[in-house]
């Protein structure tokens, strides 16, 4: 970040916030995901109702970002004001910019939190949320609230809407990817298969995280700070986000705890069922986690074809194509009893 | 003829130095790092190990499952995923066994190089 960038920054912080005046006091940018750059900002601010130290988050696109699926800035800011006041943990937002001129790219600012998380460490290190009973049920109630945001919804308006029932939707979307892909997958298409032979009608439609899974979402020495990572929110089935959030392939080796191998089923079940006033139909969960399996194999490929086709040399996205044979056998494991 | 050793070995002998020396003295980024440097050398050294007999034993399967002969394994592929996807490996279908044999045999092989741990009882 640059001084111009920087002193344009200030000037329209100030004015967002409300503030006399904005000093950016410390800038630094954060290892972010492969998509998107975030920034820690330390902000002092003089005058306004938020007057004194802040520490924000600054998140815009990263200058090789290409994942077409993924929201804009403009709409991830939607999503997590529509969550925040749902009553979800999340980082609280602030502010949005879609003018280019203040920061060469649309940007919007948060409040920091602390934590880590890091799904590898996360699962082993139990310094981070020592009560993992309370993070299995935490992490249930914050899902039923997510799932509480029911469409229409004006500021979402955005979200892709469709008639058909999500299970046939994502079996169609991942169709269409491997069909054009240079490549076929007889085995995920043994599991898309099953899936469609065995896909669930159309039911209550929620609002779904999309990615809601050990490492993302935060926690420090007390408990969860919030969840991250809202790029794939959508309308879907809430029991896809449970399913993906217990599937083998989401437990960082902890196969010993099947809610994300940080705590057990029932006590995060449990736990949403009473948020939400709603019972889980248990039965249905096996279907969404072969589901996960299958959609997490055809993301894999997509990563791992932004490697190989020169757009952004990557070790980590080259080493994600190597975990398709593993999700592989595990749908093969998952499906061919019926 | 290639110089001895073979890549096969290189890979091995240089991944040892870096889980014996290099791995301990490190933490954070950088061993995260190292660590995927690791696996990438581990999956390059048991593909050269395979050699082409993995594609060889793909065709051979995949001209038993589809009853034809394989010329192109992309191509012959593409044509098991559309019969799967017509329901012809469905359940009570003939040749549901085979092509859950044949999927099983080829995943193993890959995962053989990818990630042999998986495979372990």
């Amino acid at each position: 970040m640059n001084d111009i960038q920087k002193q344009s920054l200030e000037v329209f912080l100030a004015d967002a916030l409300a503030a006399n005046s904005v000093e950016i006091v410390k800038a630094g940018l954060l290892s972010g995901g492969a998509v998107q750059e975030n920034w820690a900002l330390d902000l002092q601010l003089a005058g306004g109702p938020l007057e004194g130290e802040l520490q924000t988050v600054l998140r815009c696109d990263s200058p090789t970002a290409g994942v077409a699926i993924s929201h804009g800035r403009a709409q991830e800011f939607a999503l997590l004001q529509t969550v925040f006041n749902a009553g979800v943990t999340v980082p609280q937002p602030l502010c949005l910019c879609t003018d280019l001129s203040v920061f060469g790219r649309p940007f919007f600012v948060m409040r920091r939190i602390g934590g880590t998380a890091a799904g590898h460490v996360l699962v082993k290190d139990t310094r981070y949320a020592p009560d993992r009973v309370e993070l299995a049920r935490r992490l249930g109630c914050e899902l039923a609230r997510i799932h509480s945001v029911r469409p229409p919804v004006e500021a979402l308006a955005f979200l892709q809407t469709y008639a058909e029932s999500p299970a046939l939707h994502r079996i169609h979307s991942h169709r269409a990817y491997l069909d054009q892909h240079h490549t076929a997958y007889p085995a995920l298409e043994w599991g898309l298969r099953w899936l469609e032979r065995h896909a669930p009608e159309r039911g209550l439609i929620a609002l779904a995280h999309g990615d809601f899974r050990t490492g993302n979402y935060m926690v420090d020495e007390r408990g969860l700070t919030g969840i991250l990572d809202w790029e794939f929110a959508g309308w879907s089935d809430p029991l896809e986000d449970i399913g993906w959030l217990c599937a083998k392939c989401w437990r960082f080796g902890r196969d010993d705890l099947q809610a994300g191998g940080i705590g057990t089923r029932e006590d995060f079940y449990q736990a949403y069922e009473a948020e939400a006033g709603r019972a889980i139909d248990r039965d249905q969960i096996h279907y969404w986690e072969v589901m996960a399996h299958v959609r997490w194999a055809t993301v894999a490929i997509e990563q791992a074809q932004r490697h190989c086709s020169g757009e952004e040399n990557s070790l980590l996205l080259a080493l994600t194509g190597h975990i398709v044979p593993e999700l592989e056998w595990e749908i093969l494991n998952m499906t061919e009893a019926n | 003829m290639r110089e001895q050793p073979t890549g096969e070995s290189l890979l091995q002998c240089a991944r040892e130095v870096l889980k014996i020396h290099v791995l301990p003295q490190l933490q954070g980024d950088t061993k995260r790092d190292v660590l995927m440097v690791m696996n990438a050398m581990g999956i390059a050294q048991r593909e050269l190990q395979q050699g082409t007999l993995p594609e060889e034993n793909e065709k051979q399967s995949l001209a038993a499952v589809l009853g034809e002969p394989v010329f192109d394994v992309a191509q012959a592929n593409r044509e098991l995923v559309a019969r799967i996807r017509a329901g012809v490996a469905d359940p009570d279908t003939a040749e549901r066994a085979a092509v859950l044999n044949h999927l099983r045999r080829v995943a193993e092989a890959r995962l053989q190089a990818s990630n042999p741990k998986v495979l372990k009882p």
